[in-house]
């Protein structure tokens, strides 16, 4: 009897121990449509004959023009050096400009520095705009008023006299994306950018502990409607950020990448990580060479990231040999930046990209 | 401009018809309204704008009409008619249709509404975030027993995402209100969505998005987002978290920042029968010459409800504890 009751018990107690086993393999692979794995691991990429096509042909050409502090007229410091660049045409265009307002936290360099945004405005006139609107859907927070506020982009808006349209809540156009990264048939996307005639990305360059670091290009994760895609903005973490970063990219083809990275952040951004000066304003046509030139700035190898791995195939150069540096060698001005803790030897932290914010 | 100390009841009152004013001149013929003069219809928009005219029988009638009709297959609302799948808008336009219809007959009676709302609350089950594949969520029973599931599990912005607090927020208000429906499942629901607010509540107080910890950093609250989740949580009153995000959320009264975050604070303090005088005086300053709030037609339509909730605490639309007894008298 007694020792029927042992059997019994022990058949439950392994039944129990080997369901829990499984529960536990199951859960640990089973987060619907939420899990990611290591977003910048070298794995291979598959990219369609479709997707090459998109990619920029010929050399790329990116700025590095020395600005050193807020303080100054941005634009005036920098006037100086536009003359050797490559430039786009903006004459009669509508151009729209797209900072970063992300989120706000006081005495962290978040978000585009206004002057910055007010030296843009200024360049966008300088190449012929016909109108130009600032336009930003911040990722975080649905209170754009107060964002427009504290981090004193409103201000500068203001000062130039130039519109700003909330992006989140803006009227929306259906794009088709059956050929994107995302697996996502289609995006909506807003009008303001839609009907722009050039987008312009006026991103602050930043550390980024799911991919590495944010720059003209993840910065157009700001365009995306919050009226649609919430705030955060998590469909775009969950089908993986490199591939949402492409699609984006590539649905909203930006004219012109124009980097504040004259404060830049290290450690644990785009948020919660510290000011570091660097002390210049990066820019071009090709989103790719700029973001993989600030990669090298950062002393970083763009290769190491997956998005930019991506962006070299699909969007622009990446490699030194296909970028024309104006300004000072990217070796005598490049600087260690203190990666997040997701950079380390433990990356199994990159798995909970899915279910953070920004 | 209202400048002295004490607010007078007529700044309130005269704020307040503007505000609605405003509203009415921008609720398009079917019914809609948009987020923006002169924009694509919003149902978020026109769930709010709706409730701040909820008095007025002929738009309330033209809103849960609309809402009936552009409800999608699955009971759910896209952030505009055909804008691809159902979203984290089902939540504001569910509170919206079943708020009408509890305050008009006619609405209550309508063939369409009453369709639309079953269907609507049938989806608020399936939409909820599902982190375990059946296998696992049995395999975990029977390893763990029945708590093992008893995690908290709240509703994301768009399918298949994670959950997030403003989504869990506004589906919490829709379940609430006017009462929770009598069903066993959606109280166990409720606890679920109740329970991940909870637990996600920032460190000391509030909430933010819905990430208060991320990469051993803890992460600090928003003032619009504390605001929501209490409306939502209105019935732990007494928890903890609870009452420091209530703390949390006095200590800004002093704090003029924008006219969402101000309008959503007086609606969730009054709600909590604390005073808002501050808020209030803030948010009738930031009032544009034509009524508006801000630039967005939902931020007008919060401070239309947190005005009449601030002339009448009876007028309170996201007031529980009114509902509550209203349902009490009704009993008697």
């Amino acid at each position: 009897m007694s020792s029927n009751s042992d059997d019994e018990l022990n058949r439950r107690d392994f039944l129990k121990v080997a369901a829990g086993t499984a529960a536990a393999a199951a859960v640990a692979t089973s987060i619907e449509g939420c899990s990611q794995s290591d977003p910048n691991l070298p794995s291979p990429l598959h990219i369609t004959d479709e997707q090459r096509s998109w990619r920029k042909k010929g050399r790329s050409q990116v700025g590095i023009l020395a600005c050193q502090s807020y303080e100054e007229d941005v634009f005036e410091t920098i006037k100086p050096q536009l003359s050797s660049l490559h430039l786009p045409d903006f004459k009669n265009k509508s151009v729209v400009l797209k900072p970063n307002m992300v989120e706000y936290r006081e005495g962290k360099p978040v978000t585009t520095n206004p002057a910055v945004l007010i030296a843009a405005i200024k360049l966008a006139w300088h190449l012929g705009a016909k109108a130009v609107t600032v336009a930003e859907g911040p990722g975080h927070m649905r209170d754009t008023e107060y964002l427009l506020d504290v981090t004193g982009l409103g201000k500068a808006c203001k000062e130039m006299d130039v519109p700003f349209v909330d992006l989140n809540l803006d009227d929306i156009v259906e794009f088709d994306n059956k050929n994107g990264f995302t697996k996502l048939d289609q995006f909506f996307l807003p009008k303001t950018i839609a009907e722009a005639d050039a987008v312009v990305s006026v991103p602050k360059l930043k550390t980024h502990h799911w991919v590495g670091l944010t720059c003209s290009m993840k910065n157009l994760f700001g365009t995306v409607p919050g009226r649609k895609y919430g705030w955060p903005k998590n469909l775009l973490h969950v089908r993986g950020i490199p591939n949402s970063i492409i699609d984006l990219q590539h649905l909203i083809k930006p004219a012109f990448g124009f980097v504040d990275a004259i404060v830049t952040m290290e450690g644990d951004g785009p948020i919660n990580g510290d000011a570091k000066h660097l002390g210049y304003i990066v820019l071009g046509q090709d989103l790719a060479a700029i973001d993989a030139t600030c990669a090298r700035i950062m002393k970083l190898k763009p290769t190491d990231y997956k998005y930019l791995r991506m962006a070299g195939e699909v969007v622009g150069n990446i490699e030194e040999s296909e970028i024309d540096v104006i300004g000072p060698t990217v070796a005598t001005i490049a600087q260690t930046y203190a990666m997040p803790i997701t950079f380390g030897s433990n990356k199994e932290l990159l798995k909970d990209a899915g279910s953070q914010g920004s | 401009m209202v400048s002295d100390s004490k607010l007078k009841a007529q700044d309130s009152s005269r704020a307040l018809t503007k505000a609605l004013d405003f509203l009415c001149l921008h609720q398009d013929a079917t019914g809609w309204f948009p987020y923006k003069v002169a924009g694509q219809p919003s149902m978020e928009a026109t769930a709010w704008s709706a409730l701040a005219l909820r008095h007025n029988l002929d738009v309330a009638k033209g809103t849960a009409q609309f809402l009936a009709t552009n409800q999608n297959k699955d009971g759910g609302w896209s952030t505009e008619p055909a804008a691809g799948r159902s979203d984290w808008n089902s939540g504001p336009s569910m509170l919206c249709l079943r708020l009408l219809a509890a305050e008009h007959q006619e609405i209550a009676k309508n063939k369409d509404v009453r369709k639309a709302l079953k269907l609507g609350l049938a989806r608020l089950l399936d939409s909820r975030v599902e982190f375990y594949q059946p296998i696992a969520r049995l395999l975990l029973l029977i390893s763990q027993g029945p708590k093992a599931l008893a995690y908290g599990r709240g509703w994301p912005w768009d399918p298949d995402c994670y959950h997030w607090v403003e989504p869990t927020a506004y589906n919490l208000l829709a379940l609430k209100f006017p009462d929770l429906p009598k069903d066993e499942l959606y109280v166990r629901i409720v606890g679920f969505a109740n329970q991940f607010l909870l637990e996600h509540a920032c460190k000391d107080g509030g909430w933010n998005h819905g990430n208060n910890i991320t990469l051993e950093q803890y992460l600090p609250p928003y003032r619009l987002t504390t605001a929501e989740a209490l409306l939502a949580l209105q019935d732990q009153s007494e928890n903890p978290a609870v009452q420091s995000a209530l703390k949390y959320l006095k200590s800004l009264s002093d704090q003029d920042t924008s006219s969402l975050s101000l309008a959503v604070s007086a609606l969730a303090l009054i709600a909590y029968q604390q005073p808002a005088h501050q808020e209030i005086k803030y948010l009738i300053n930031r009032q544009k010459p034509d009524g508006s709030f801000a630039t967005s037609i939902v931020a007008t339509a919060l401070a239309a409800l947190a005005l009449q909730a601030y002339k009448d605490s009876s007028m309170h639309v996201l007031n529980l504890k009114k509902f509550s007894e209203e349902g009490a008298h009704e009993q008697q």
